[in-house]
């Protein structure tokens, strides 16, 4: 069980975490791959946000060609 | 040590994924090397996303000229989408641009930057600029963020803000945190030995709760500079090292107060020693147990011959002390460090339980190390415990010892016959070993 809780985190971090982590209790490797992934979600909604208010800022006209450019 | 560099790494890891240091409390069974390892990892895995989208703003802005950039910076972009492409755009065009933003905006963006990524853009931005943004930074209580940056920012920067930065406690907070410890030596050299002192004192104020802090920074420095603060701090009045001792105590932190006293002149070590709390049996036992759980047995032992004799006796008794796994623990590194002629003294201060579990601990040590406790002992004439130890001993033991007491010189054997004389067990001695017997 503890093991598919590592490789969750693994997943999420996108690599083995270091190897004295497979020690860790179910619930806490459980517990850092939600922070790590909330984080994650947190990160590009600050970004996805940032970006969506630049483009406020882009005449109308202008938003699609730019929205591309910027791949939102 | 490690504690303190593990709670470090908690509060740095909870830092990056934005959670308080209470939820990351499973990792306090964890090295601090491993949870840095994972903080690195999760900082790279959260600054290295969108990096195609990323850089394609990057590659925008080369459109426009730099202070209309910084009025979309601060008024559009924000914080985060700064930080994240500060990186992509050319260090020159960043540099210029941190120079037109304000101090408090530049302060959010370094709050959110990965300082790997803006090296090259830190070495651009002159000194008044960072010294602008440190002491906001410090303001705000970011010591985490401004310790990340010690890394990577000019020794004239750093110098520059410690200058400035007048706030001991902030300076030592941020030294708990550098990454870098070696960088540490450097930074302890800005400050002049009257604000040295105002940091002893001010971690000494124990409502300020600094001492850990001020601990971990004595111990990431040099051997060199270890010397010079320790003793700094036991110049100090008693208040000041008691005050020490008391956190030490209540907080768990003899495995940093052990390798400072340790580099301490003797005089310093035996005036530390005699502070009252030090006798206490229930300190003895907490570093006592701390020693064991960290192998700070090579730190602990050299302090014993400079212990008050009552200390010493209390040591010699504490009931952790007569475990096997302890006493082996003990004998081992006592043998690897040389220090028979430290330890055995201690014998002598024993209850004869204490002297009988280690004589059986001792009795597993190899023929090598009791070489090496005969030629010690030689020198440092602590015939006398060894003795009482091997009396202790079963026969074939003793046997295994006859032929290092017959390698022994005839004025050795005199005086190991005073020494029996001495205690009462010269009749014994004979029936330890006929050569010694014959020596005499």
């Amino acid at each position: 069980m503890a093991r598919s809780d590592f490789e969750l985190l693994a997943r999420e971090l996108g690599g083995d975490p270091p190897e004295t982590f497979h020690a860790l209790p179910q619930d806490g490797l459980a517990s850092l791959t939600a922070a790590l992934r909330a984080a994650r979600a947190r990160q590009k909604k600050q970004l996805d946000e940032a970006l969506t208010k630049a483009l406020e800022h882009v005449p109308a006209l202008m938003r699609l060609p730019v929205r591309k450019v910027l791949g939102l | 040590m490690s504690r303190l560099a593990r709670k470090a790494e908690i509060l740095k890891l909870a830092r990056v994924l934005g959670v308080g240091e209470a939820d990351l409390a499973y990792l306090h069974g964890s090295d601090a090397e491993s949870i840095r390892s994972f903080r690195e990892q999760a900082s790279a895995r959260l600054f290295d996303a969108d990096e195609a989208r990323l850089k394609r703003v990057a590659a925008a802005s080369k459109l426009l000229p730099i202070p209309l950039i910084a009025l979309i910076a601060e008024h559009v972009f924000g914080d985060v989408l700064c930080a994240r492409v500060a990186g992509l755009i050319a260090p020159d065009r960043a540099a210029d641009l941190a120079q037109r933003l304000r101090v408090g905006f530049l302060a959010d963006v370094t709050l959110e930057i990965d300082p790997r990524h803006v090296r090259e853009v830190i070495k651009r931005i002159p000194v008044a600029r960072i010294v602008e943004v440190g002491l906001e930074l410090a303001r705000r209580g970011e010591f985490v963020t401004l310790a990340r940056f010690v890394d990577y920012v000019s020794s004239d920067a750093i110098k520059a803000v410690m200058e400035k930065l007048t706030d001991n406690a902030a300076l030592l907070h941020i030294a708990f945190f550098v990454e870098d410890k070696t960088r540490l030596n450097e930074l302890v050299g800005f400050l002049p030995e009257t604000r040295l002192r105002e940091i002893i004192f001010l971690a000494a104020d124990e409502s300020q709760d600094l001492w850990a802090e001020a601990l971990a920074l004595m111990n990431y420095v040099s051997p060199e500079w270890r010397k010079r603060l320790g003793e700094l701090a036991a110049t100090l009045d008693d208040g000041i090292v008691s005050s020490m001792a008391r956190s030490a105590q209540a907080q768990n932190l003899w495995s940093a107060v052990l390798p400072i006293v340790g580099v301490m002149s003797s005089a310093h070590q035996q005036r530390l020693l005699k502070l009252p709390i030090l006798g206490d049996e229930t300190v003895l036992d907490s570093i006592v147990k701390t020693v064991d759980v960290d192998h700070l047995w090579n730190e602990l032992i050299p302090l014993v011959p400079m212990m008050q004799p009552e200390q010493q006796r209390r040591l010699a008794n504490l009931p952790r002390l007569r475990e096997s796994r302890v006493l082996e623990a003990v004998l081992k590194a006592t043998d690897v460090n040389g220090l028979w002629n430290q330890l055995l003294p201690l014998v002598g201060l024993m209850d004869e339980d204490a002297q009988q579990k280690l004589a059986l601990a001792a009795e597993k040590l190899s023929d090598g190390a009791f070489g090496r406790v005969f030629d010690a002992v030689q020198v440092g004439r602590t015939w006398a415990p060894l003795l009482v130890l091997l009396l202790r001993m079963r026969e074939d033991v003793r046997a295994r010892i006859a032929p290092l007491v017959q390698k022994l010189s005839p004025e050795s054997a005199r005086f190991i016959a005073q020494e029996a004389g001495r205690l009462g067990v010269l009749d014994r001695l004979e029936s330890l070993w006929d050569s010694l017997a014959r020596l005499r």
